[in-house]
């Protein structure tokens, strides 16, 4: 099936822009160069890839973030990954910075209570204990649940 | 909910940064992987409130234009979807092409629902190769959010149906003396009282009428004992003998005799499965019973009858010699498929004597006889025998008629009247008015014997032809 396209928007550019300046202020003078090859990488690159490197980028040069530190550079960094040119953009913005505020929170708790080898897991089984329970959801109300998923 | 190769490139780059916490002891990766995590989660929210109104709202209608056609002949099909989608999710609905069936490509099959395109239909025309008939599925709805990450596939709207005869005779004539009749099967009352569902009369009660059939509201309102009568009904069973000997295979220009045997039963097979009557079947060949099946009043039995009919050929009598070797039927097949190509003499010659007619009881003497016994011998009841065969061998047609009405029950013959089939007529029309007329006698014979009733099967063309020769006979003496 053919997926619809998707586009950079002015948010997502916007987005992009905050989160180079936010490594720049962040992470010095590797600040910098990691903020305008991220840039550079998000110009040409799809959604998923920018944000990772966003993420290695900034583990490289901050390798010990404060909270705020984090949330500085990542806050930007979702914005430039979510805001992308398709419907329900903005409505999609929302619901998911409602996720990310309490999961990014929990899981940041977590890992500095159990450490990440066990915050790590426990998120991946959590979000897809999520994942799966709302693909049984829709099966169920849709009448699929019988057939083969 | 499936995720698309975007879904799993998402996930693929979230588990790398859950990976990357553990792997370097810091907590920045694992923020990025719940970043995802939340994006996929909201997107998939999103997609299942969407997805869930673009069902209640769709509405599908897939209509087929005739539900009974011909072999490779066009049927029209018309698909229309209509529904207000939710805003980014993309809507596609694809008519399925039947098995067996010829149609356009998917793209021609296929409409599709947005935001600002709320109804869309497409037409197309489907070709049936195969004779039968055919469910075609519903049609494939699939359905995409607006990330494209999730997507859906289910079926909806009504499967239609529809029922691919074999080219057959457009102009058939059944009648008698050369006129038609118009219904020579149909509904059957039986006009007696008795037990039965439908309500039919109240009358007063008499001595020696069972106290169970007494209406006791009636006698309530009235009075005096009441008794409810009901119409008596009961299933009639019908056997239908069809003649596929070689004799069958004699054809005019507008068919074969078996052409026009195969409508005449199959609009019978039609009324029985209307009326929901028990219907069995008999398929004569030139060595004994080719098909049979026993009588039932189910879907599987109409539609092995039916499927048998349409595809029923002529049979050829085998002829054995002294000395013959015998082949086995796995070589006799392998042989049969090469003759079938090869239009040579020696091919011609050859391809009777690997007829791949397997039948299923051997009556070498008379099968048609054998047949209308066979299925005297399986019947407990009344039962009408419909017997459709030529008059090539009118005695035995005599003989067959007279065995099936023997225990009382009503017998009907479609004869195809031989002198109808030959292009002999064309050139001497007397002479052929003269065969038709023997043709009649035989048939007015056969119409006397008790219960039997004798029709004839043609080209209603030839037989306008005949009687028009032989109105201008007689004006011009």
């Amino acid at each position: 099936m053919r997926l619809p396209r998707l586009r950079s928007s002015p948010l997502g550019t916007v987005g992009l822009l905050a989160a180079a300046a936010a490594l720049a202020v962040t992470g010095g003078i590797d600040g910098i160069i990691a903020g305008a090859a991220l840039f550079g990488v998000g110009l040409v690159a799809p959604p998923i890839i920018t944000f990772g490197f966003g993420q290695a980028a900034f583990l490289a040069v901050v390798p010990s973030p404060t909270p705020v530190q984090l949330t500085a550079v990542n806050v930007p960094l979702f914005i430039a990954f979510v805001g992308t040119v398709a419907a329900e953009r903005l409505r999609l913005l929302g619901g998911a910075l409602a996720l990310f505020a309490p999961l990014g929170t929990m899981t940041w708790l977590a890992t500095t209570h159990y450490g990440p080898l066990t915050a790590a897991p426990g998120l991946l089984l959590a979000v897809g204990l999520g994942s799966y329970l709302l693909h049984r959801y829709e099966r169920v109300t849709l009448g699929l649940a019988g057939e083969t998923a | 909910m499936h995720g698309s190769h975007r879904f799993w490139t998402a996930v693929g780059g979230g588990a790398v940064l859950a990976l990357l916490a553990p792997l370097f002891g810091r907590p920045a990766p694992l923020i990025g992987a719940a970043a995802i995590a939340a994006w996929l989660l909201a997107t998939q929210v999103i997609a299942v409130r969407g997805f869930r109104r673009a069902d209640r709202e769709l509405t599908v209608d897939y209509s087929i234009a005739t539900e009974r056609t011909s072999l490779d002949t066009p049927v029209r099909v018309m698909l229309r979807a209509s529904g207000d989608i939710p805003r980014g999710t993309e809507l596609t609905v694809t008519a399925p092409i039947p098995t067996g069936a010829h149609g356009p490509s998917a793209a021609v099959r296929t409409v599709t629902l947005s935001d600002d395109n709320t109804a869309a239909e497409t037409m197309f025309e489907l070709r049936f190769p195969v004779a039968g008939r055919f469910t075609i599925d519903r049609p494939r709805v699939d359905l995409t959010e607006t990330q494209g990450l999730f997507t859906e596939t289910f079926s909806r709207g009504d499967p239609p149906t529809v029922t691919v005869d074999p080219h057959g005779p457009a102009d058939i004539h059944v009648g008698q003396s050369g006129k038609q009749v118009a219904a020579a099967y149909g509904d059957h009352d039986t006009g007696q009282h008795g037990a039965g569902l439908t309500p039919e009369d109240l009358r007063e009660y008499v001595a020696d009428d069972p106290a169970d059939s007494i209406d006791w509201k009636a006698t309530a309102r009235l009075g005096t004992p009441y008794v409810r009568e009901f119409d008596a009904e009961s299933d009639r069973q019908t056997v239908l003998v069809v003649d596929q000997r070689a004799a069958m295979n004699a054809a005019s220009v507008n068919g074969s005799k078996l052409d026009y045997a195969r409508e005449v039963a199959l609009s019978i097979t039609a009324t029985a499965i209307r009326n929901s009557d028990p219907l069995g079947f008999y398929g004569v060949g030139d060595e004994g019973i080719a098909t049979r099946i026993a009588p039932g009043a189910t879907a599987s039995v109409y539609t092995r009858i039916r499927s048998h009919l349409q595809t029923l050929d002529a049979t050829t009598p085998r002829r054995t010699r002294g000395g013959t070797q015998t082949s086995s039927p796995a070589r006799a097949q392998t042989l049969q498929a090469v003759l079938r190509t090869d239009d040579s003499q020696f091919a011609t010659r050859l391809r009777p004597f690997l007829d791949p007619v397997a039948y299923v009881e051997q009556l070498a003497d008379d099968p048609l006889v054998g047949a209308v016994r066979s299925a005297q011998r399986r019947v407990t009841g009344t039962q009408w025998t419909v017997l459709v065969t030529d008059d090539t061998e009118p005695e035995r047609v005599r003989a067959a008629a007279r065995l099936a009405a023997s225990g009382g029950d009503p017998v009907l013959v479609f004869l195809t009247p031989s002198v109808l089939y030959e292009s002999a007529e064309l050139s001497s029309p007397d002479a052929a008015y003269d065969r038709y007329l023997t043709f009649e006698e035989f048939r007015r014979d056969l119409d006397r014997l008790p219960q039997v009733a004798a029709f004839e099967v043609g080209p209603g063309d030839r037989i306008d032809r005949l009687l028009a020769a032989r109105r201008a006979r007689t004006t011009s003496f």
